[in-house]
């Protein structure tokens, strides 16, 4: 048995070298890359496949998770009632945006005169670039919401409660066909990120040698920091004896565990380049232009927070063929304070719609094209919460149970292979949130961006059909 | 035995007993007032000292801790090294039975050592032999495994030399770092998170955790307030997930059907919601008891009594009678008496009792020390070891000194091919276990010879935002943890930073501690190296030289062969806690007449050996 080959090679036949490979980090690489790409599986004819119109669209996907549980009609399905959205809707928004646009999201203290200078504006009025599904539900079929922090995390890092997979440990395996190709042309493309929970890159049984890294809270600072007082040519053999007598000293059944080490110190030659190269170092001010813009320039649009940064080295790391990156912004979890809390929260996240939306046009693509063209940014969160048909809880907050309130996640899409303005499955009614329409799983929505972004279809979760409208 | 140190609940402690009816007329007659009474007791309560940032721990575990330790010291300890069978002449070594030469021998050996007499029908008694190890390899594992940090070898002349292994081992398991060592296991077993559970409990499990491996708790008691602690309820949804949770925390398997759906009524009462504290401000999540099969006077009802009843294991029944703390029929676990909290600690005093539990703690043990499930080959090595536990009181302490005493463990992870290079497949118990170190003994370690500081992260309090965000006493419980806040307030995330990437300082939320060997793991572990020891020499990252060069040299002596030798001998000794071999030696003299540019200093050199040593194998695998 061998695994099935992707059904369209258009994404891979189109795909300019970011970054040419030696001779020498070629064979150790490549050697490695052939083993993975020789794990043998089964393919099971999936009818969750390919059936978007918009397969392959997707070159990089920037998936962020709004920590903690994100009470969605706050933001990004506003047209309802106050027990739902008690902060209203936001008035000047363009026309013809079909989804409910909230009061919070006019929310634009950071519109400082660079940044105004930039062509930033605030999201409300940015609201037909955003696609917004209302109502994607963990289970459709369940009879009330999961609510709780910790399986519903656990469907929203795999898909299931304990699945075996995360999401991008399947879009790694999804792609891997994919490195196979450009390793054979000689070069290296990097592989998803996870810079938030771990979980996102699970990887059980045949998963597990398909997990993708995890940076999570760091950056590649480091490196490019390490790499200027890297190791002399002269003490290369120092550094190589020295493992390879740790090594030959084991007893034969435990020099295995060893083994791995010292390969994945040679393998992390190959990809050392890449990872102490200065654009990597995103912390640093620097002016020279990459795609387009500068890493002083983006963080001066983006800002100095944690989820700026995580989303400026994305940027970056796109750069490099990166299909992926997940991170984590904020903390929603506001069972306090919500009420005073949640629109200082809400402007950060507007700052970096504003900016996403802002810089992703300008950047010019390797592969021809803006960065918009071919990258799509996704928001997702748990849960949504509930305030159990109140505007809030007795602590001005907002909790998550079984019901309405707390299952439909209003999952807002924007960038160029989603057009926008529009709403996706089942919409709400106003006064109760009854769903009138066809309310899509979260794994539909995985699949159809999985899709989106070429992944073989054997990694799709096999009895979730995909959302044949979202790319339009 | 030495008695239980009581301690009362600092909030409010009303009531001793959980079934005993309240009476019913003073009830009636009082509801109105009581309820007036206790909105100002609790008030008065939440004001006065019922919260303090520094000593936050409030749960069950309060309850329960002894003033004096179980045991001072432990029966057996290292024996003598054992010899194996001969074999006759083409009879193979068979550890899976074991004959009448077998028990022969076995009987004829001597052995102080109740682990390492109980795999001598595996072992020497099926003809096969262990691996000696030296004192030093020895000494450094320890350390590892019981202080979490590798040792220098200044430090293991110090300690261990000379010394017996019995010595050596209890001093360490008598140390603040062996109580740490387990907090942290048992953090990870127990998935600490303070966004689903309140951390006051979960500063509450902390300390019954110490108060464990400080000798002050016997196995059953923990296991016992352990069933019913917030910190195990509170992340679960439903009965049956907690019995699940139970089940495999401490007997090591899922419960079968009717076990879980009979214990689970013994959860019934458990539930989880949210609760305003006073002094912080903050919504936190907590577990609460919601009064079932009572009737509405609040006295049990035969009717619905059932639905608390198990019936698996004999009659036990988990009923709380509620009276004025109650609220809605809540009575939040804060306000739970001690008797009440030993009513709900029923599960675990099901499970204590079977001889399961007790097994699975020892080979939790085992497989801490070991690496590999030994039980899962030797199934007989349980029982014996159970009845030394109960004959140190029930002291898991007593468990964790007679593996790291037995030449089980205290054998060489090494061994030539000429040796060893012939038998392709032999059992894990005849040599020594090879393990990776955890990233953050990892860090500590490179913390401590780099004499660096990048802060810490607490386990108790894997996720840090809320608590900045909620105002002086948020920021106070910070202060007093192990964090530590940056010149501007902030808390220090460096150290979670690099611990995350290579798999420490868990959130606990969904994802838990792992060990993984990665391009991005390898990458991040080399550039750390590469900033403590600079061997590029960049200027932008002086290294202190004397941190990497012995007292006798000067960083800018010209090197020669000495001098190389020198350098290597000092690094090897501090990072590898060993003399340096005669490989190593070579190594130097040959690196150093290499050094560029000529002349070379020591400095230069001692840098470039410093990341190729801290950098290597050895300091990954133990």
């Amino acid at each position: 048995m061998t695994r099935r080959k992707p059904t369209s090679s258009k994404s891979t036949a189109t795909e300019k070298a970011p970054f040419a490979l030696s001779r020498r980090g070629f064979l150790k690489v490549g050697a490695a890359g052939l083993a993975a790409s020789s794990v043998p599986s089964l393919f099971i004819p999936n009818r969750a496949i390919a059936q978007t119109g918009g397969r392959g669209t997707i070159k990089h996907l920037l998936y962020v998770r709004l920590s903690g549980g994100f009470r969605f009609p706050t933001a990004f399905n506003a047209d309802v009632s106050g027990a739902y959205n008690p902060f209203g809707s936001a008035s000047g928004v363009p026309s013809g945006v079909d989804w409910g646009v909230s009061n919070l999201l006019m929310r634009a203290g950071f519109l400082d005169a660079n940044r105004t200078a930039a062509g930033m504006q605030p999201v409300h009025q940015l609201a037909d670039r955003i696609t917004v599904m209302p109502t994607v539900d963990h289970e459709p079929l369940a009879g009330y919401a999961d609510g709780n922090h910790t399986t519903g995390l656990e469907r929203y890092y795999t898909g299931y409660v304990n699945g075996s997979a995360g999401f991008f440990t399947r879009i790694n395996l999804g792609l891997a066909d994919r490195y196979a190709t450009a390793l054979s042309e000689g070069r290296v493309l990097l592989p998803p990120f996870v810079m938030g929970g771990a979980a996102m890159a699970r990887g059980l049984g045949a998963f597990a040698p398909y997990r993708p890294p995890v940076l999570s809270g760091g950056s590649f600072d480091r490196f490019a920091a390490s790499a200027a007082g890297a190791i002399p040519d002269w003490g290369r053999p120092m550094v190589t004896a020295t493992d390879a007598r740790m090594r030959d000293r084991q007893h034969l059944r435990q020099r295995d565990r060893v083994d791995a080490y010292v390969q994945s110190r040679a393998a992390t030659e190959a990809y050392a380049q890449i990872f102490a190269d200065p654009l990597l170092a995103t912390d640093r001010a620097s002016d020279t232009l990459v795609d387009g813009i500068s890493n002083t320039e983006l963080s001066m649009l983006f800002g100095t927070s944690s989820s700026a940064r995580d989303i400026r080295l994305a940027l970056r790391l796109f750069h490099f063929g990166c299909p992926a990156v997940y991170l984590d912004q904020g903390g929603y979890d506001y069972h306090s304070g919500e009420q005073d809390r949640l629109p200082g929260s809400m402007e950060a996240l507007n700052q970096l719609t504003s900016a996403l939306i802002n810089v992703l046009p300008r950047m010019s693509h390797p592969d021809g094209g803006t960065y918009w063209d071919h990258t799509l940014v996704v928001y997702g969160s748990e849960f949504s919460r509930t305030a159990r048909g109140d505007r809030f809880n007795s602590a001005r907050g907002s909790d998550h149970n079984g019901d309405n309130s707390t299952r439909w996640m209003s999952m807002p899409f924007f960038g160029g292979p989603v057009p926008g303005g529009r709403m996706v499955g089942a919409t709400t009614a106003r006064d109760d949130l009854r769903a009138e329409g066809t309310v899509y799983s979260y794994r539909s929505v995985l699949n159809t961006l999985m899709d989106g972004l070429g992944c073989d279809p054997e990694v799709a979760f096999p009895a979730d059909p995909v959302v044949p409208d979202l790319f339009g | 035995m030495a008695p239980f140190q009581q301690r009362s609940p600092r909030c409010p402690s009303h009531r001793t007993s959980g079934v005993t009816p309240w009476p019913q007329r003073a009830r009636r007659a009082s509801v109105a007032l009581l309820t007036l009474v206790s909105s100002v007791a609790l008030s008065a309560c939440s004001g006065d000292g019922g919260f303090s940032a520094a000593e936050p721990a409030r749960g069950p575990g309060q309850f329960v801790g002894r003033t004096a330790p179980l045991n001072d010291t432990f029966g057996g300890g290292a024996g003598g090294d054992n010899t194996p069978r001969a074999l006759g002449v083409g009879e193979l070594a068979d550890w899976r039975s074991c004959g009448a030469a077998c028990q022969a021998h076995c009987a004829s050996q001597t052995f102080a050592n109740p682990l390492d007499e109980a795999m001598c029908p595996h072992l020497w008694g099926a003809g096969l032999d262990t691996r000696p190890i030296n004192e030093t390899e020895a000494c450094r594992r320890m350390y590892v495994d019981l202080a979490g940090y590798f040792p220098t070898l200044f430090e293991i002349e110090r300690s261990c030399l000379g010394r017996p292994a019995d010595e050596v081992a209890l001093r360490l398991i008598s140390s603040d770092e062996f109580v740490r060592v387990n907090q942290l296991h048992w953090s990870d077993q127990l998935r600490y998170d303070n966004i689903s559970v309140n951390f006051e409990r979960i500063f509450d499990a902390d300390e019954l955790v110490g108060k464990t491996y400080r000798g002050l708790v016997r196995y059953d008691e923990f296991l016992e307030v352990m069933s019913a602690h917030p910190v195990l309820t509170r992340r679960f949804d439903n009965p049956g997930d907690r019995v699940e949770a139970l089940f495999t925390l401490f007997l090591g398997r899922p419960p079968f059907d009717n076990e879980r759906a009979d214990m689970a009524k013994l959860y019934t009462l458990w539930n989880n919601h949210y609760v305003d504290h006073p002094q912080l401000g903050m919504r936190l999540p907590d577990a609460f008891i919601q009064h079932a099969c009572v009737d509405e006077r609040g006295n049990i009802d035969p009717n619905t009594q059932g639905q608390c009843t198990s019936l698996l294991w004999g009659y036990n029944q988990v009923i709380l009678e509620p009276d004025f703390r109650a609220n809605e029929g809540r009575t939040w676990s804060e306000n739970l008496t001690e008797e009440e909290w030993r009513i709900l600690q029923t599960p675990g005093r099901i499970l204590s009792v079977r001889s399961e539990a007790w097994e699975h703690a020892v080979s939790d043990v085992l497989e801490q020390y070991l690496g590999y499930n030994l039980a899962f080959y030797a199934p007989s090595v349980l029982q014996p070891l159970v009845e030394y536990l109960f004959a140190h009181g029930g002291d898991i302490r007593s468990i964790h000194y007679v593996v790291a005493t037995s030449q089980l463990y205290r054998q060489t992870t090494t061994c030539p091919d000429d040796v060893c290079g012939d038998d392709l497949n032999p059992p894990e118990w005849t040599f020594g276990p090879l393990k990776q170190v955890d990233s953050q003994v990892w860090l500590d370690t490179l913390e401590r010879f780099g004499s660096t500081d990048i802060g810490n992260c607490d386990r108790r309090l894997p996720n840090t935002r809320d608590l900045a965000q909620a105002g002086v006493y948020g920021v106070d419980v910070l202060v007093s943890s192990e964090w530590t806040l940056n010149d501007e307030g902030r808390v220090d995330e460096r150290y979670r930073d690099v611990a995350r990437t290579l798999g420490g300082c868990p959130d606990n939320q969904v994802t838990t501690r792992f060990q993984a060997i990665s391009i991005l793991n390898t990458a991040t572990q080399e550039s750390f190296v590469a900033e403590m020891c600079n061997p590029g020499g960049s200027s932008e990252n002086p290294v202190d030289a004397a941190r990497i060069l012995p007292e006798s040299v000067a960083a800018n002596r010209a090197l020669d062969d000495t001098v190389a030798e020198e350098v290597v001998e000092y690094q090897v000794r501090t990072y590898f806690g060993r003399a340096a071999t005669t490989d190593e030696r070579e190594m130097a003299r040959v690196g150093g007449a290499a050094c560029v540019p000529q002349p070379c200093d020591a400095e230069t050199f001692a840098r470039v050996i410093c990341y190729a040593l801290l950098s290597s194998g050895e300091m990954l695998f133990y």
